[in-house]
């Protein structure tokens, strides 16, 4: 009952398969994951300038900025990082005030990453940045 | 004494009753200058989304160089969903041809070193650290005979790039829906897709010039964690949705056609007027027939006359039934289309 009878996309021969839905879902996931990291990895290898777009820091985005500073040290060639902190969904600047104090003022102080941050609250218009 | 007091307690319940009124003016002043703000914004918020919408939508959607469209790891020579590459212009096609003989040199020296040396090295595989795969991620290891050897050509590639390559790169990474299109059309004055209903493919290539005459080769890249798009269920779903526009457009057009306008209307509601007079004039005249063939001699001069009235009444009749319908039928086909909102759209 559960068994698909589908052209499996991620099979190197078009036949057919008898696979359960689950099973064919998760190599789903995995195809794209797999794609997605053989990308990144080519941006990070063919770009000497990196911009690393951020809505609000979410422990994602941490996790990518400290995985590109250890590629960064480990790399022999010269890669520049820039994050870009977006505030979509922020209109005022007491509001980009007041999330920037909550989210970001800890982990600045424990330095976590040395990059430029460049702030950009997008509906107001108004930029300022931080080292 | 007590007139005072009653006069002061009188005045004392004016005043409060007025307080009461000012204040309640004030709260309703509050609410609508609250709402007033709230409607400012919302069409503040309006106005600079259609801006940005216009800013980008209204351009030629092909505003790339080069899209390199990645969407299956193994199956590479399917079209459907294997790897693309678009080439839009010269300038990107040279430069990536030239990297690719770069790349050929680089595995022909590889392969040389592999043949002499260690026989163990594969071409193209990845490698996944246990360390980053708690991560959820995973790298390149930067270890082994072919990395070193990738890292000797690497340096002697940078020293030849530097002379030859006359731009610098700039990649762009981030997660799904975090504005990476729109903030490159802010600050490098391009005109990138970008809105809440598209989303970038694959790596983008574009160059384009920055300050001081200064090129940039930009990679786009679409999101992480973007939404997996299922082939199947997606053929699936444009084919349902192909089919209901197909339907909409069928019923649209019946709609259209059948829908009149009040000159045709008229015309056809005269034609059906005339059918059912026709209808009751063959009626009468069978009566007449029926009584003038039964020969009631008394009835019979009668039946006669009603019997051609009948006649003349179904030929009239008639003749404008043909009339109206013909002039319905002309006007629906050959009027200007009709103004009319489909209920179907």
């Amino acid at each position: 009952m559960n068994s698909l009878k589908i052209v499996a996309e991620f099979a190197p021969s078009s036949k057919q398969h008898d696979i359960s839905f689950e099973d064919w879902r998760r190599a789903q996931y995995a195809q794209s994951q797999v794609m997605e990291y053989y990308l990144r990895d080519l941006t990070f290898r063919m770009g000497e300038l990196l911009l690393v777009v951020v809505n609000d820091l979410t422990v994602l985005d941490q996790k990518f900025i400290d995985l590109l500073t250890t590629r960064c040290k480990n790399y022999r060639g010269k890669k520049q990082v820039v994050v870009i902190h977006n505030f979509k969904e922020v209109s005022t600047e007491e509001e980009l005030e007041a999330v920037w104090k909550v989210c970001y003022f800890l982990f600045f102080i424990f330095n976590f990453f040395p990059y430029l941050h460049f702030i950009l609250a997008t509906s107001s218009g108004f930029f300022y940045g931080q080292t | 004494m007590w007139k005072k007091k009653a006069v002061l307690q009188a005045e004392a319940l004016k005043l409060q009753q007025e307080a009461i009124n000012k204040r309640r003016d004030l709260e309703e002043l509050m609410r609508k200058l609250n709402e007033q703000e709230m409607m400012l914004k919302r069409e503040y918020d309006s106005k600079t989304e259609n801006n940005i919408m216009r800013m980008t939508e209204g351009k030629d959607p092909v505003t790339y160089d080069m899209i390199l469209r990645a969407t299956n790891f193994q199956n590479l020579s399917n079209q459907e969903v294997g790897w693309t590459l678009d080439i839009f212009s010269e300038e990107t096609r040279d430069w990536f041809i030239g990297e690719v003989r770069k790349m050929h040199k680089e595995e022909e020296l590889l392969r040389a070193a592999a043949e002499n040396g260690n026989k163990n090295v594969q071409f193209g595989t990845f490698h996944v650290n246990q360390e980053e795969e708690d991560d959820e991620d995973f790298v390149l290891s930067d270890s082994g005979p072919v990395e070193k050897a990738r890292s000797s050509t690497r340096n002697s590639r940078s020293a030849s790039m530097d002379q030859s390559q006359n731009f610098s790169i700039v990649g762009v990474m981030g997660y799904y829906d975090k504005g990476k299109s729109w903030l490159l059309n802010k600050l490098m004055d391009t005109s990138f897709p970008s809105s809440k209903r598209l989303a970038t493919d694959g790596i983008s290539f574009c160059m384009t010039k920055g300050p001081s005459s200064t090129k940039w080769l930009i990679l786009d890249t679409a999101g992480f964690g973007s939404p997996v798009s299922c082939k199947f269920l997606s053929n699936l779903l444009l084919s349902i949705s192909e089919f209901k526009s197909s339907l909409q457009s069928f019923f649209y057009f019946l709609y259209s056609s059948l829908s009149l306008s009040s000159l045709s209307l008229f015309s056809l509601s005269l034609s059906f007027l005339s059918l059912s007079l026709s209808l009751f004039s063959l009626s009468l005249f069978s009566l007449s027939f029926l009584s003038l063939s039964l020969s009631f001699l008394s009835l019979s001069l009668l039946s006669l006359s009603l019997s051609l009235f009948s006649l003349s009444l179904f030929s009239l009749s008639f003749l404008s039934l043909s009339l109206s319908l013909s002039l319905s039928l002309s006007l629906s086909l050959f009027s200007s289309p009709i103004k009319l909102v489909s209920p179907f759209i």
